[in-house]
């Protein structure tokens, strides 16, 4: 992972601290799933995403979001957006 | 019911079993199939023979893996079904996270659903009157989520959704929600689309001998309760969320079921919540509110 995406990621895993109301250290990784965190199911994904979205000035494809597998694609699915609206 | 029965379970939450009493109440079903409910949460009591002999296996869509201990046959016809959810009318609704049990009156809380514009305001130490105000502008502010894109993303989920059901309904929900009440709350649906998916479920999983009308399954549904099967607890919808969507059904001062067999408006709702959240936070750390 490079410093951008590093940088992503670090965005990232703020907004699911925050979203999910989880400790400041709780441990959320790329390899972090719903199913590690409470209280993410597929209405909070939603919120989760548009707190990403709003926080990166971007929009991610719809028809992806809800395939993501984990935050560490939820990133890369930032840099693509990112890259293609630059 | 006829000797030599089908055996069919109904697998899944709340909803599924709601669902599971309708098909056991319309006789063109019942008499030639036997439906059990088997939950969701790993407790049910269902017999292993049972499982075994499953003829049909209704499996609400969910990331709940399958009862461990039971097995269906693979000679079973597998029809999925989504779980019944709209989060786009609830933009703030989350699970309340100062909730907590207050038996016998409120055996699931006062408010298991808060609202995050409301706990962040109090986070902030606003008093209630402010708040109150903050959260009914005139106009929706443009640092609030946007409406228009909340439409989208509910709408990739629906499909997202349907893509892994037999049975369908996301066009259905976004088809009729304006014009009809289908949620009482985020997780809450009403008779009308119960029985909607009820129709479309029969339609997947049985005979033809075994259809039945919508007005029939409309009938049955609304049989079990003076109030909608499952409307004991609602969500009421902000009204600018209403005024955006322009829901025709939509009643700002409609007393809705709550918790404790209360019945609020929009309005009773967002002050007792408001000042709840602000007592139960006190508490929580272990402070005495104002």
């Amino acid at each position: 992972m490079n410093a951008a995406n590093d940088e992503i990621f670090a965005q990232i895993k703020a907004i699911v601290i925050k979203t999910f109301r989880l400790p400041d250290d709780a441990q959320v990784g790329s390899a972090t799933t719903a199913a590690d965190v409470e209280g993410w199911d597929s209405l909070s994904h939603a919120v989760l995403i548009m707190n990403v979205e709003e926080a990166f000035h971007t929009d991610l494809p719809l028809e992806r979001v809800y395939a993501v597998k984990d935050l560490g694609e939820l990133a890369n699915l930032v840099r693509e957006a990112m890259a293609a609206s630059a | 019911m006829t000797p030599g029965a089908r055996s069919v379970l109904v697998y899944g939450d709340a909803q599924a079993e709601a669902i599971a009493l309708v098909l056991q109440s319309l006789p063109a079903v019942a008499e030639r199939n036997r439906i059990v409910y088997v939950r969701d949460d790993g407790t049910s009591d269902v017999a292993a023979e049972t499982a075994e002999a499953c003829d049909r296996f209704f499996e609400q869509r969910s990331s709940k893996p399958f009862n461990p201990g039971l097995t269906i046959p693979k000679k079973a016809k597998r029809v999925r079904f989504p779980v019944l959810e709209l989060h786009l009318l609830w933009p703030f609704c989350c699970p309340n996270p100062f909730n907590v049990p207050e038996p016998p009156e409120f055996p699931v809380g006062r408010f298991p659903c808060a609202d995050t514009f409301i706990i962040n305001c109090a986070e902030q130490g606003m008093p209630a009157p402010l708040i109150r105000r903050r959260y009914v502008p005139e106009e929706w502010p443009a640092v609030w989520p946007s409406l228009d894109r909340s439409f989208q993303m509910e709408s990739a989920r629906l499909s997202a959704q349907d893509a892994q059901s037999d049975v369908k309904i996301g066009s259905f929900i976004l088809k009729y929600f304006r014009k009809a009440r289908l949620f009482w709350a985020v997780n809450v649906p009403a008779n009308r689309l119960l029985a909607e998916v009820i129709y479309r479920l029969i339609d997947a999983g049985f005979d033809e001998t075994e259809r039945c009308a919508r007005e029939d399954i409309e009938a049955a549904v609304a049989g079990f309760s003076p109030r909608e099967l499952l409307g004991g607890v609602s969500n009421p919808v902000h009204p600018l969320v209403a005024e955006h969507f322009a829901l025709e059904w939509y009643d700002r001062d409609e007393a809705l079921a709550c918790p404790g067999d209360r019945e609020l408006t929009f309005d009773q709702y967002t002050a007792e919540l408001i000042d709840d959240i602000i007592r139960t936070r006190g508490r929580a750390a272990g402070k005495t509110p104002a």
